[in-house]
């Protein structure tokens, strides 16, 4: 007796689960039930598992009997002429969709020259072994699969138009990538999907090669006078919000240019940028700390002294500035307001960023780096027929990666522009290499897609032939100005006196304690003391008590809280940590005493 | 500053060059090799000896289905080593016989049965326990017993020196304690007549009998117990070793502990095929045994011994030894590198550990850095 599941609920028992199942599959095929109906029966735990539940992963099969798929060239030319549509074929039972369960009961070939008198299924393209973004990668199945992965998750990190209402849209750290390109190699994705309205990258000239050594490793070296002719100029969107809210009390905030009375009140100049709501204007310049949105504020606590103060209340600046390390152009200021009702300000900055070195470029197969160095065109190697690539690659990425999907893009990206077509690269069932080649032969090119070039800095012929062609690549949003930081001087924390971490303070690059050890080791133990000076602090000791004394800079004169007046006041430099632990010390009710000697 | 060389070095030098050679090279070549003054040896040999160990994986390698033991290795050894571990978690013992013993198989092998360790509870099948008449019964297994060349009577014999009722049948022990009246004492009772040992040495659980090229054969065992081993008049205690280091400091002394020390250490680096110049490895042994006895690093060991106060409170549990410095009214003489750091003056290594006194136009050089002393 075999038990049988509705869903995970135990419903009954059988002697018959094999043809319940059989009966139920050849229902749906006849279109009795639901097809959203699938059944497995389950040796191992003797049970017969049926599942109609919403929310299951589902995918379509065509239908096999004896060997041969149930949809005929008949039925494609049919759906190509209209006349039948996708849910007939899934009414007569020629398409039908598997969940997990069922689809281990399931033999599926996965071409149809492939099919055998056992299967029972056959996928609708190959393609549908791989996931939706890998196919549109051109060329993935003569990648390594690792490779693919990586080529994921950079195609997810481009820059392009990420939507097209970017100019209203107020998003979070945004970059978007002007004059992108569809790729001339494509997939067959990009015609079924809406990528046309999203297109990343630009199809440039890209030679593998290295050249004056800015290209080792991931780097690469890019045109200098293609990025000044526009290649992948992005921009970078800031969006800054304010709501004018409410306090108990019947107070609110007001967004406007702060009158002179305010606390905090910075300077005339300061609130120069603002219109006369308040606001900056669209067009207006801004830099770091910078006004964009003058705001005053009731104040946060009512103190006692207020209490009796007569006249009018005194209110906070509270107005928004632009980040420290960011600088742009106001692009767009919208006023409206909250579901509350209070008046809401956005304003975004708009900042350009023209490629650098240190920007991050990828292509669709995992070969991505940073850019080592801009050459000007004058300067960038050409080939004979005097093309001048936008890009040079590494030759020493290819060989331990395996990817061959990248020359294979090449080559297709420059037979593509030959042609002035697209080129299928479609996985399993794009254009093959042998046709590529031969189609670049036909252009006047060698097949192998290697060009003669020259040193354009010494006017000789390269000895060995460069592989050169077109091909997509992406502009990542990991840009340098965004990340850069740096400090000499610069804010502190107010505890320890010691610098602040992190970019957003400021703040500066810690020597930690395994870097303080490398230090020992090399014997630099002044330049070490240097290296911990940031939050040194000369402190006043008594030198009877051993205790921190008072001391009078200006006079010169000091005196101890215990001891009085008659003890010599000694001077030492230490660093504020060790003040605080020493005050820490006492606060334990440890006596710490110093006591001072003669440095010899 | 000049210094001797050592003569040793001299009778060598004379032995490869002759008598006429150039004495002035060999002691040029000694200054070279020499550490020069201030240099912080401790901490280059935590760095070459730290960045070995961060390669070294927690990964131990599987020794199952080869008849050989499987020991500690990697990381794991090394911080068993460190720490002066007094159980460590694989002791073996490479037991090396005299020259007229260690060339015949059968004798090896005989040593190696005499001197495994067997329990009672290795011949014991089953046991059974009654609270109401406060005994044990022991069911023993006849063939195990007979492997081992023991009979019920040895047993019963190994039993009569407790002060027990014992009782034996064909097969079995029944033994009686009239004070066991609770079931933990019945189950103390139990695994106290269990656990004695028949025969063989204490401690060791296994024998292995190697052999080498040259047809001698040596014995590994599992379980260490260096002491009762150097008794036995075939073992040739020149050579029979152990792992344990604070055994081997307990029985033969401190210098042998130290040579456990490197050797060790440097054999379970290069096993995993790291290169560490043995010197540091001598170093950290020095520092572990130079007190007379082995300390671990660690703060029970010789880092919870540091005179500064600063260097151990910023070690582990600052608390206790900073409540426990005031209260026995400590001095910190700030000659370290941690309380030089925390307090931002010059270390003593290096370049700061040089002093430099301007006497011109006689006046002293005023110091900015007042050296000072903490007292708590």
């Amino acid at each position: 007796m075999s038990l049988v599941f509705v869903d995970g609920k135990l419903v009954g028992k059988t002697n018959k689960a094999v043809e319940i199942a059989k009966s139920i599959i050849e229902d749906r095929r006849n279109n009795k039930i639901s097809q959203n109906v699938n059944v497995r029966y389950r040796e191992d735990i003797d049970s017969l598992l049926v599942n109609t539940e919403g929310g299951r992963l589902t995918r379509a099969l065509i239908v096999v009997r004896d060997g041969k798929p149930l949809i005929t060239n008949e039925d494609i030319d049919l759906l190509k002429q209209g006349r039948v549509t996708w849910d007939n074929l899934v009414e007569h039972g020629k398409i039908e969709y598997l969940d997990a369960d069922e689809e281990e009961d399931a033999y599926i070939a996965i071409e149809e020259k492939d099919l055998t008198k056992e299967h029972t299924h056959l996928e609708i393209s190959p393609l549908s072994v791989i996931g939706l973004q890998a196919t549109m990668l051109p060329f993935v199945n003569h990648n390594n699969a690792h490779r693919s992965v990586i080529a994921i998750k950079s195609v997810q990190q481009g820059v392009g138009i990420y939507s097209s209402n970017y100019k209203i849209r107020m998003d979070n750290d945004i970059i978007v990538a002007y004059d992108q390109e569809l790729p001339i190699v494509k997939t067959r994705i990009y015609d079924e999907e809406n990528i046309k309205a999203h297109p990343i990258g630009k199809n440039i000239v890209v030679a593998v090669m290295s050249y004056l050594g800015y290209n080792m490793d991931d780097a690469i070296i890019i045109n200098k006078s293609s990025v000044e002719r526009g290649l992948f100029r992005s921009s970078f969107f800031r969006p800054y919000k304010v709501a004018e809210l409410h306090y108990v009390g019947g107070q609110k905030d007001e967004i406007r240019i702060p009158d002179k009375d305010v606390i905090d009140y910075k300077s005339e100049e300061a609130y120069n940028l603002l219109d006369e709501d308040g606001i900056v204007s669209p067009g207006t310049y801004v830099e770091g700390g910078d006004v964009i949105i003058g705001k005053v504020s009731p104040p946060r606590f009512v103190s006692s002294i207020d209490k009796f103060r007569l006249g009018i209340q005194k209110r906070i600046e509270t107005s928004v500035e632009c980040r420290q390390t960011e600088y742009g152009v106001v692009d767009n200021v919208f006023v409206s307001s909250t579901s509350e009702g209070n008046k809401y300000v956005s304003v975004k900055i708009r900042e350009d960023l023209p490629v650098e070195i240190g920007d991050k470029f990828g292509t669709r197969s995992g070969q991505k780096g940073v850019v080592g160095m801009l050459l000007r065109q004058e300067d960038m190697p050409f080939t004979q027929s005097g093309i001048v690539p936008d890009l040079i690659f590494s030759p020493y990425s290819i060989p331990s990666r395996m990817t061959m999907g990248f020359l294979l893009e090449m080559m297709g990206g420059k037979l593509g522009a030959l042609g002035g077509r697209f080129v299928d690269g479609t996985p399993f069932i794009g254009e093959k290499e042998g046709d590529l080649r031969a189609e670049l032969q036909s252009y006047g090119f060698r097949e192998n897609g290697v060009e003669r070039m020259y040193n354009a800095i010494t006017g000789d012929e390269i000895d060995a032939t460069i592989f050169v062609g077109d091909m997509l690549y992406t502009r990542l949003k990991h840009v340098v100005t965004n990340k850069v930081q740096w400090r000499a001087k610069g804010p502190v924390q107010l505890l320890t006196r010691q610098p602040t971490e992190g970019k957003s303070k400021r703040g500066g690059l810690r020597l930690g304690e395994m870097e303080k050890d490398c230090f020992i080791a090399y014997g630099a133990a002044l330049a070490l003391k240097e290296r911990f000076d940031s939050d040194k602090v000369t402190i006043p000791v008594c030198s009877k008590c051993g205790l921190v004394a008072v001391y009078n800079v200006k006079k010169k004169t000091g005196y101890c809280p215990v001891d009085g007046e008659d003890v010599p006041i000694k001077l030492i430099e230490v660093s504020n940590s060790f003040k605080i632990l020493l005050d820490e010390l006492k606060s334990m009710g440890i006596y710490p005493k110093l006591l001072i000697g003669s440095k010899i | 500053m000049k210094f001797e060389v050592p003569k040793k070095y001299v009778e060598k030098f004379m032995e490869k060059y002759g008598k006429d050679a150039d004495i002035d090279k060999l002691q040029a070549a000694y200054e070279r090799s020499l550490i020069t003054h201030g240099e912080d040896v401790g901490v280059i040999a935590a760095q070459s000896l730290g960045e070995a160990s961060t390669q070294l994986t927690l990964r131990t390698k599987h020794a199952a289905g080869i008849a050989t033991l499987n020991t500690t290795s990697g990381l794991p050894r090394i911080v068993e080593i460190f720490d002066a571990k007094k159980e460590i978690s694989t002791p073996t013992m490479n037991i090396y016989l005299k020259e007229e013993y260690e060339k015949s198989k059968q004798k090896v092998a005989e040593f190696a049965n005499r001197i495994m360790e067997i329990k009672i509870n290795d011949v014991v099948s089953s046991y059974n326990m009654d609270l109401k008449r406060r005994e044990v019964t022991l069911l023993f297994d006849r063939e195990v017993m007979k492997s081992y060349g023991f009979t019920l009577r040895d047993v019963e014999k190994l039993l009569s020196n407790m002060k027990l009722e014992v009782e034996a049948s064909e097969n079995s022990l029944v033994i009686r304690d009239k004070t066991a009246d609770s079931v933990k004492k019945l189950i103390r009772l139990r695994n106290k007549i269990v656990g004695l040992t028949m025969s063989g040495i204490k401690g060791i659980n296994r024998v292995i009998i190697n052999e080498t090229d040259d047809k001698r054969y040596w014995i590994m065992t599992a379980g260490s117990n260096l002491k009762d081993i150097l008794k036995i008049d075939e073992v040739d205690q020149t050579r029979t070793t152990t792992n344990d280091i604070i055994e081997t400091y307990e029985v033969l002394g401190i210098e042998i502990a130290r040579n456990l020390i490197i050797k060790e250490v440097s054999e379970t680096l290069e096993n995993v095929g790291l290169a560490v110049d043995i010197r540091h490895i001598m170093l950290i042994a020095d520092a572990m045994c130079f007190s007379g006895e082995v300390k671990g690093i660690n703060r029970y060991g010789i880092t919870g011994e540091s005179s500064s106060i600063l260097a151990r409170a910023s070690f582990e549990v600052p608390l206790k030894h900073l409540i426990n410095a005031s209260l026995e009214h400590d001095v910190d003489e700030f000659k370290y590198v941690a309380n030089n750091v925390i307090s931002n003056q010059v270390a003593p290594v290096g370049t700061g550990s040089v002093k430099l006194i301007s006497l011109d136009y006689g006046r002293k050089s005023e110091g900015k850095t007042d050296r000072k002393n903490k007292e708590e």
